[in-house]
């Protein structure tokens, strides 16, 4: 039987396909991490530790001399490298560091500036061509309606009305991340399809989401009307 | 002071003597000037009754219009009526009524307000605004969807509104054309200082609204605005932003 599920986007993947595109100390990868991939929710210093860990394994070092072009976050970015076989690498071909060595580097000027090794390029290569499987469903909404008895219907609309609030919250996020980088990407027709294309797919996610819970609402609350006008029913005295 | 606003409206739509269809429960919204507000629902749960109500075009069982900080029901029909082909601009991509080319349906509606050349005046500005000044002389039936929208838009922008209405505008477009049409719509907004709410079954169009709202089983829900916060109030370890305390930017080391 073939491969199904797999683990969600790894934030080691994202962060070296961004250093790929461009090199950047942490501050600068969080912001371009959020900035790309916000609806993933990566926790706040995941760039951090993610680069310290490619540097670990050799996969990114620290650029040796980043002094002529100072990276400021705020500064728009250049043309990102394609990443095709078919067009030369965007780095120079410099063996990559001893897990040892890059550890030192690591340990650690906080604005260091990073790049990828050639290793970092060919691995992310292959994991750019490898197949991708579905994400597991695991959706604890879900699980508490299973559990539910009839007295707790109030209680969950309340949960899918709080959860159908955050759902759109998170869509206005979205929309102003995809802004922001409409912005950037202004001059990069490339870059701005992809964009485009992910955003989409995020959106989409989103977009199935609010339609499930207000269907789901709309149903919990009917069942609880139900379910009270039939309490009332049978708790009232007969009438003669 | 919002240019839209509703408070606590109502609406239900009889059926029979005793069937009572509920659309509306208790909704309350502010648009102000400029910004552009989408509300996300499925087929028939109210998204176009909303827009109505908004016009003043559908009288609520309870709540309150207002439109400029004045009550909708509390003016005259005929004021009303002014209203809405004046300041309150609809969008919707319907066929029109009269089979001509699209600079004259766009200028038709304001031929009684605004006499015929300062109509065509206003509709050939219109569809250049909107990038449709190609389809002036073309008929609806040779334009395409994404046309057929730009040409609605003119259409409702034409009459210079303070609040135009978007009725699902979006539904028959693909992705990069909805993502054109409500960029447009958010540009035309921020640059003419209108308030804008649009009605939508996808969440893809909502791509360029500053405010997402949602709307099923009558109620609407929308987050609560905070007060907008300055940059990251969040320091993760071993990270030195750019800025004043870093001694690396310090010029009088």
């Amino acid at each position: 039987m073939g491969r199904t599920t797999a683990q969600p986007l790894s934030a080691g993947d994202a962060v070296l396909g961004l250093v790929i595109e461009l090199p950047g100390n942490s501050y600068q990868l969080e912001q371009r991490l959020e900035g790309r991939f916000g609806s993933a929710q990566f926790s706040h210093a995941t760039a951090y530790h993610a680069l310290k860990r490619l540097a670990k394994q050799g996969l990114i070092r620290p650029v040796e001399d980043s002094s002529p072009a100072p990276l400021s976050a705020a500064s728009p970015l250049p043309a990102p490298a394609p990443l095709s076989t078919t067009s030369p690498a965007p780095l120079s071909a410099a063996a990559p560091l001893s897990a040892a060595s890059a550890d030192a580097d690591v340990a650690d000027l906080p604005a260091t500036a990073y790049e990828a090794t050639p290793a970092g390029i060919a691995h992310f290569r292959r994991w750019l061509r490898a197949s991708t499987a579905t994400p597991p469903l695991r959706e604890e909404l879900q699980a508490k309606i299973s559990f539910c008895g009839p007295e707790d219907l109030p209680r969950m609309v309340a949960i899918v009305r709080e959860a159908e609030l955050a759902c759109a919250a998170q869509l206005e996020d979205l929309n102003e991340r995809m802004r922001r980088q409409r912005l950037l990407d202004r001059d990069d027709a490339w870059r701005r399809l992809t964009g485009m294309i992910v955003t989409a797919g995020d959106v989409a996610w989103w977009d199935a989401r609010i339609k499930w819970l207000q269907t789901l609402r709309q149903y919990l609350q009917r069942e609880g009307q139900r379910y009270a006008v039939e309490r009332r029913q049978s708790t009232s005295p007969p009438r003669d | 002071m919002s240019v839209l606003s509703l408070t606590g409206v109502c609406l239900s739509f009889p059926r029979g003597r005793r069937h009572v269809i509920p659309v509306l429960a208790s909704v309350t919204l502010q648009i102000d000037a400029g910004e552009t507000v989408s509300v996300l629902a499925q087929r028939a749960q109210g998204k176009t009754s909303l827009l109505r109500v908004a016009a003043g075009m559908e009288r609520p069982d309870r709540g309150q219009v207002c439109f400029e900080g004045e009550d909708l029901w509390g003016f005259s029909e005929r004021r009303r009526s002014r209203l809405l082909g004046d300041q309150i601009g609809w969008v919707r991509p319907v066929v029109p009524d009269l089979d001509m080319p699209m600079l004259t349906n766009v200028a038709l509606p304001l031929f009684a307000t605004h006499g015929k050349s300062e109509a065509y005046a206003r509709a050939t500005g219109a569809l250049e605004r909107v990038g449709a000044q190609e389809c002036a002389q073309q008929f609806w039936g040779s334009l395409a969807d994404w046309e057929r929208a730009l040409v609605a838009i003119a259409q409702g922008i034409a009459r210079e509104p303070k609040l135009l209405l978007v009725d699902d505008l979006t539904l028959s477009l693909g992705l990069g054309e909805t993502e054109e049409i409500t960029r447009l719509l958010d540009t035309l907004a921020t640059e003419q200082g209108f308030a804008v709410l649009m009605s939508v079954s996808d969440a893809g169009a909502t791509g360029w609204s500053g405010r997402v709202a949602t709307l099923a089983g009558g109620e609407l829900l929308e987050t609560p605005k905070l007060p907008a916060q300055q940059g990251n109030i969040i320091d993760f370890p071993g990270v030195v932003k750019p800025g004043a305390n870093d001694p690396r930017h310090d010029i009088s080391t």
